[in-house]
């Protein structure tokens, strides 16, 4: 059996496990392998790193007094100070320098010939000495050369900009609170196209930097109490200011005021500068009074820039005339600046900087930074092992990703070999070839949905067997039911004085229930009401036979125990043993409406007078059921006249043993009250009433026997 | 006639691996084959895990250059023999139609 073409579309594949599957498992393993291999390079890297500062360090360490002699005496020569220093001081410092470049000359020169790697040697000179010009607004450095073949200082570009040193190594070191050699790389181009270098670069300090070591160092591991973490910052903050006012010019800084004798202290240090002699009282009395209203108007929460209070100073001082008696010109600002910073630290005034520690210890740094010495070495020197051993690993990586690449594109052959297989199978089962066995081997997931597949096959094909069978047998009997109903009466009788009603209802396609009014020349009807045993195709045979035969022996007008006795040994002979059949048969005389009857088997009849209902019934048993010498035995035959008003009402079992759900019977009980309470209606009116009576008492749940009754009314 | 890809792999990864994992164990012990192993290490990366590199040690020293020489050789048949499959069934399905 086949079944109809699907309408819904089987979709192409175009993004298939195969492809997912390479992919996800290319990019992890190229994501991994990416991701060791530069650990490997950076670690690598890192260890070279650390080898070369160590070795470069103890290189820059022997030269660095002489470094440090030289920048120092440069610093004070070329500072704004050194135009004031005497002849004999500027020999002294001249020859301290030209002692110093020859040293450190003949030191380079040696290294350069002793470690071949090491191209050329350099000094910078930081000149960051006002702390109010950011350090990157022009280049701070003055950047000279050892000479590889002669050995002594040159400079280039006028030694005030290098385009390799200053992003590299400068840059470094102004922006980096390192105390440390430094190992920077660049490219540089040559004539034999373009070289690379590592530049190694020194910090050369003015003063010792051993508070930024211990700055460092409680930066690493601070103090566990906030009492002493505060005390760590007050310390260092302290420390920072006064490197930093020993050197810059012009570095604004807080002062707290944080009573009136503060104020007068101030104003006491300011005016120690000039010249006050020939002052009048007033005149005091008026600069104190100005120096009050600027510094009140500019006080904030006790504290008060310095630069605020030092300039409005100035310009009252100037306002009044006065003279500036200590520091010869040229000098007076940076002097005047150190000088009111060290005296009111001398008077216990407070002063705070703006800045963050760190910002702070950063300023101190970059001021403190005398110079850098360094050299530059070929980067092939040190880094050729490096880059074969990275050329080793991109070979490694590359190799594994390869194989990695055509195990990822074919290995999921094996995954979608099964897969297809069970898609095909279940194409086929789709298409009703319930024969299709799906054969996938393995004990994974796939072979398991094989094997409910085949199940869910066997099973549908078992459905669908089953369903054929039972389609088969619905249309016969549906066809028997056509028959059965063609053989019950087409219409009631209509005669003078009689009304008839009849009802049946078959439970089954075909059911086993009989009735029939049959007509026995002018003056005599048959009467007859039956229930074969069981339901179908059977019944409803043995019903047809039955009724053949009552027909039969009513148009030889028969009497009721003969037409009986030879309808029972007809089917005795010709049924199963499981078939029987009760009956009750009547023969009513038309005109003396006397009713001959027997009941084979079968429930008695009921007479319903306006007074009562009467059962009437005999002795007797099933047709079928016993053969012609038993049978013929038990027959009996009465008779009873019906009287005007009466009715005469004839049923199948399948009227009182009609259930409820809970399996109660309807009963003769009930049945003879809905009898007794329509009595005078017609007969079609009392069967409508019982049969409500009945679907209210069952619910209209599904009841398993035929319901067939008779009325006749007598009017 | 198609051949059976999974039979196919099993068998070409036996054949190759089973006799290089034995010519590398051998090679480590006592040098034997060392040509044909510089050979094979010479296109098969290992990081500095190779068997020649180490022959001059222990035995103990070589086994990760076995290992991972045994592995490449496991993953090369695999990868020849379900390419050279891949293609004979797909000639062999052309060719019968």
């Amino acid at each position: 059996m086949t079944v109809a073409p699907m309408s819904v579309k089987i979709r192409k594949i175009r993004f298939g496990i195969r492809f997912k599957f390479s992919v996800i498992m290319i990019a992890g393993v190229a994501f991994t392998s990416a991701l060791i291999g530069m650990a490997v390079f950076k670690q690598q890297e890192q260890n070279i790193n650390n080898s070369i500062r160590k070795w470069g360090t103890g290189i820059l360490k022997i030269p660095m007094d002489n470094a440090q002699r030289l920048l120092q005496a440069e610093h004070v020569l070329y500072s704004p100070g050194g135009r004031n220093l005497t002849p004999h001081q500027i020999n002294t410092l001249s020859r301290q320098m030209g002692e110093a470049k020859r040293e450190l000359g003949e030191y380079f020169s040696s290294i350069v010939r002793r470690e071949p790697g090491i191209d050329i040697a350099f000094i910078i000179r930081v000149n960051w000495n006002d702390a109010r010009v950011p350090w990157n607004r022009w280049d701070q450095g003055f950047y000279r050369y050892y000479g590889r073949r002669t050995g002594s200082l040159f400079t280039i570009k006028s030694g005030r900009f290098d385009d390799q040193l200053k992003p590299s190594i400068f840059s470094h070191f102004m922006q980096n609170l390192d105390l440390d050699t430094h190992v920077a790389s660049i490219t540089t181009a040559s004539r034999d196209g373009l070289k690379e270098y590592i530049l190694l670069g020194m910090p050369i300090f003015r003063n010792s930097p051993q508070v930024y070591r211990d700055y460092l160092a409680t930066k690493k591991s601070p103090a566990v109490s906030k009492a002493d973490r505060n005390a760590d910052n007050r310390r260092f903050t302290g420390l920072f200011l006064d490197r930093i006012m020993d050197t810059a010019v012009g570095f604004d800084y807080d002062v707290i005021l944080a009573s009136q004798r503060d104020r007068r202290i101030v104003y006491g240090i300011l005016m120690q500068d000039y010249q006050t002699a020939g002052l009048t009282q007033q005149q005091r009395r008026d600069i104190f009074g100005q120096y009050a209203a600027s510094v009140d108007s500019r006080i904030e929460s006790g504290r008060i820039p310095a630069s605020a209070i030092v300039g409005d100073m100035e310009v009252l001082i100037k306002k009044h005339g006065l003279l500036r008696r200590q520091y010869p010109p040229g000098q007076r600002n940076a002097a005047a600046w150190n000088s009111f910073y060290a005296t009111l630290k001398r008077y216990g005034i407070k002063t705070e900087p703006t800045q963050t520690l760190d910002e702070l210890a950063m300023i101190a740094y970059r001021m403190d930074l005398a110079g850098i010495q360094g050299f530059f070495v070929t980067r092939s020197e040190f880094y050729s092992e490096m880059d074969r051993n990275r050329n080793e690993i991109i070979d490694l990586i590359l190799s594994i990703l390869l194989r990695c690449v055509f195990i990822a594109i074919f290995f999921p052959t094996f995954l979608i070999r099964s897969i297809s297989t069970l898609a095909q199978g279940a194409y086929a089962i789709g298409r009703g070839k319930f024969e299709t066995k799906i054969e996938v081997k393995g004990s994974d997931e796939i072979g398991r949905l094989a094997d409910i597949l085949n199940v869910m096959t066997k099973n549908l094909k078992k459905a669908r067997e089953e369903a054929v069978v039972k389609n088969r047998m619905e249309e016969e009997l549906k066809t028997a039911q056509e028959i059965q109903e063609a053989l019950l009466p087409k219409e009631l009788p209509v005669l003078k004085g009689i009304q008839f009603g009849a009802y049946y209802s078959a439970q089954t396609e075909s059911g086993g229930d009989y009735y029939d009014f049959i007509p026995m020349g002018e003056d005599r009807m048959g009467l007859a009401i039956a229930d074969v045993s069981g339901h179908g195709v059977g019944p409803g045979l043995v019903m047809a036979m039955t009724r053949t035969l009552l027909h039969m022996y009513c148009g030889r007008n028969g009497s009721i125990k003969e037409s009986l006795s030879g309808i029972n040994d007809y089917l005795y002979r010709n049924t199963e043993s499981s078939y029987f059949v009760t009956m009750f048969f009547g023969i009513l005389d038309l005109g003396s409406l006397e009713l001959q009857f027997s009941c084979a088997g079968h429930n008695p009849g009921i007479i319903l007078r306006k007074d009562g209902v009467q059962e009437i019934g005999t002795k007797g048993i099933a047709l079928g059921a016993l053969d012609s010498d038993v049978f013929d035995t038990l027959v009996e035959v009465k008779r009873g006249t019906l009287q005007k008003g009466s009715y005469f009402i004839q049923y199948t079992d399948g009227v009182v043993e009609s259930m409820d759900s809970e399996r109660n019977e309807y009963g003769e009980e009930r049945f003879h009250g809905v009898l007794q309470a329509n009595y005078g209606r017609s007969p079609e009116d009392i069967i409508g009433a019982v049969m409500e009576d009945i679907n209210r008492f069952t619910g209209r749940i599904p009841q398993h026997d035929d319901i067939t009754m008779i009325v006749l009314k007598i009017s | 006639m198609k051949l059976h890809v999974k039979a196919f792999c099993i068998a070409a990864v036996a054949v190759a691996t089973i006799p290089g994992l034995i010519l590398f164990i051998w090679c480590s012990v006592t040098g034997f084959g060392t040509e044909i192993v510089r050979i094979f290490e010479s296109v098969h990366p290992s990081g500095g895990l190779s068997i020649l590199s180490n022959i001059n040690s222990s035995f103990a020293s070589c086994i990760p250059g076995i290992a991972v020489n045994t592995i490449y050789t496991a993953a090369d048949s695999f990868i020849v023999s379900i390419l050279f499959v891949t293609l004979y069934n797909m000639l062999v399905s052309k060719f019968e139609k």
